[in-house]
């Protein structure tokens, strides 16, 4: 991937507000969110503040109100397609339920918490049986037993469910990139990766062989200044494991660290 | 507010009843206005809101605060989303500033909000026509009717890059001269 020269103070502030209003084209997008990343934090604000401004301008905006009655009628709305999400991937929300489901907090935070779990469940060992097949012979020696090992955990009709029709072009995307995370001490025999599409953001987690004693695990991406951005935690579902991340900002697509901690906090994998 | 706009939206991504009528609560007036903008009719709009308001939920654990504040992430979302709407029904809309049907917008609005509405689209019809006449079309069709730069670049026969730079400098100029109206 090349890299194209950062935009200046000036550009970026010429095109602040077509960002804001999603005018830029994917390419200048992406172009626009890495050269914000590499500006000077005082010049981030500037446009965060510019950007707000426009947003939030009354005055290019009909002054009209909503009716109160919307409020809950919105609130179902939003509940409605919670419960639709959960309901069609419920089948498999039994495989790898996360620690939050484990800890009793899913019941605290209603019907829709119970949804990321089932999103992660639906996707992870499909990513990972795809992830596998994909990158065999190019990835790990010993991954057609695993690969093997895998298609015999789900049925057709599963990985059918389960997956999104255009996963493998995601993983075919040039734009895809592989970071492979490594043992921090010797004795771990794990291996893992993220998959992050650094042009849409999507992206996922691969593991093999994660020790049995160590669950549940979290991994971790932290940025350039040590600063912690975001953890996942998963448990491990067999001796591979994926989990989809999501579509993550493409802010973080760069100059991450990713680790695997397990229970004790001790890191097992990293990519640094 | 970064932080605790961050918590908010992981709060909505994982379903919290509590932290979705949160969102709402802050950002209802603002979403509304914009759905009217596209969709002006009462009904229309109040489908509009409904499915931006799930689509933010759909997509709050994007959202990243060292990016842009949560208001712009709001906005940005509902635009796409209305701009989509527009594209599925194959409609743009009938009405811009410079045709605006008031007895259409009558019909959906509340006694108390005619003139008031009809007050707004005057000032804000006034400020978009005082413009230069690119960027006033340029306006017209891609922040009011939704059409995106490159397809106002086919239409006019202009290069992207005159009107990128004509949304951007319209957008400024209204700004300032909003501004200027609130200080009078």
């Amino acid at each position: 991937m090349t890299s194209p020269t950062p935009m200046t103070r000036e550009e970026l502030l010429e095109l602040a507000a077509l960002d804001a209003f999603g005018q830029l084209d994917e390419y200048e997008a992406a172009l626009y969110t890495r050269s914000f990343h590499h500006a000077p934090v005082a010049v981030q604000n500037e446009i965060k503040e510019l950007q707000a401004a426009f947003a939030h301008e009354a005055s290019l905006l009909p002054d009209v109100e909503p009716d109160p009655a919307l409020r809950q009628r919105v609130l179902d709305a939003v509940a409605r397609a919670i419960e639709a999400e959960s309901m069609e991937l419920a089948p498999l929300a039994m495989i790898g339920r996360p620690d939050r489901a484990r800890n009793g907090t899913a019941g605290r935070m209603g019907l829709g918490a119970a949804t990321p779990v089932w999103r992660a469940a639906a996707f992870a060992l499909a990513a990972a049986l795809l992830v596998v097949a994909y990158f065999a012979g190019q990835f790990l020696e010993r991954n057609n037993q695993m690969t093997d090992y895998v298609i015999g955990l789900l049925t057709h009709d599963q990985i059918e469910e389960a997956i999104r029709p255009n996963f493998k072009d995601f993983l075919a995307d040039p734009s895809c990139e592989m970071h492979v995370l490594q043992p921090s001490a010797e004795g771990i025999d794990a291996v893992a990766a993220v998959f992050v599409n650094e042009r849409t953001g999507e992206a996922f987690f691969f593991a093999l062989r994660l020790p049995v004693q160590s669950d549940p695990f979290v991994l971790r991406a932290t940025d350039d200044s040590g600063e912690l951005v975001s953890t996942w935690e998963f448990s491990r579902t067999s001796a591979v494991t994926g989990v989809r991340l999501g579509e993550i900002s493409l802010a973080l697509t760069t100059a991450l660290t990713w680790e695997v901690v397990d229970a004790t906090s001790t890191v097992l994998l990293h990519n640094a | 507010m970064s932080r605790q706009d961050w918590m908010l939206m992981h709060r909505v991504a994982a379903g919290d009843e509590e932290a979705i009528a949160q969102l709402y609560d802050r950002f209802s007036p603002l979403v509304y206005k914009v759905a009217w903008q596209f969709h002006p009719s009462q009904a229309e709009a109040e489908d509009a809101v409904q499915e931006i308001f799930v689509r933010l939920w759909q997509t709050a654990d994007r959202f990243d605060p060292r990016r842009a504040k949560l208001v712009t992430w709001v906005m940005l979302i509902a635009r796409r989303h209305l701009i989509d709407r527009l594209r599925r029904n194959s409609a743009r809309p009938a009405m811009t500033p410079f045709e605006v049907d008031l007895t259409s917008t009558e019909r959906s609005a509340g006694p108390d909000q005619k003139p008031q509405m009809e007050e707004l689209n005057a000032r804000l019809m006034k400020r978009i026509a005082e413009l230069p006449e690119l960027q006033r079309t340029v306006i017209e069709r891609a922040y009011l009717q939704g059409y995106t730069l490159r397809e106002v670049s086919e239409q006019l026969g202009a290069p992207l890059g005159t009107i990128k730079s004509a949304l951007s400098r319209g957008l400024a100029r209204l700004r300032e001269r909003a501004a200027g109206d609130w200080a009078i």
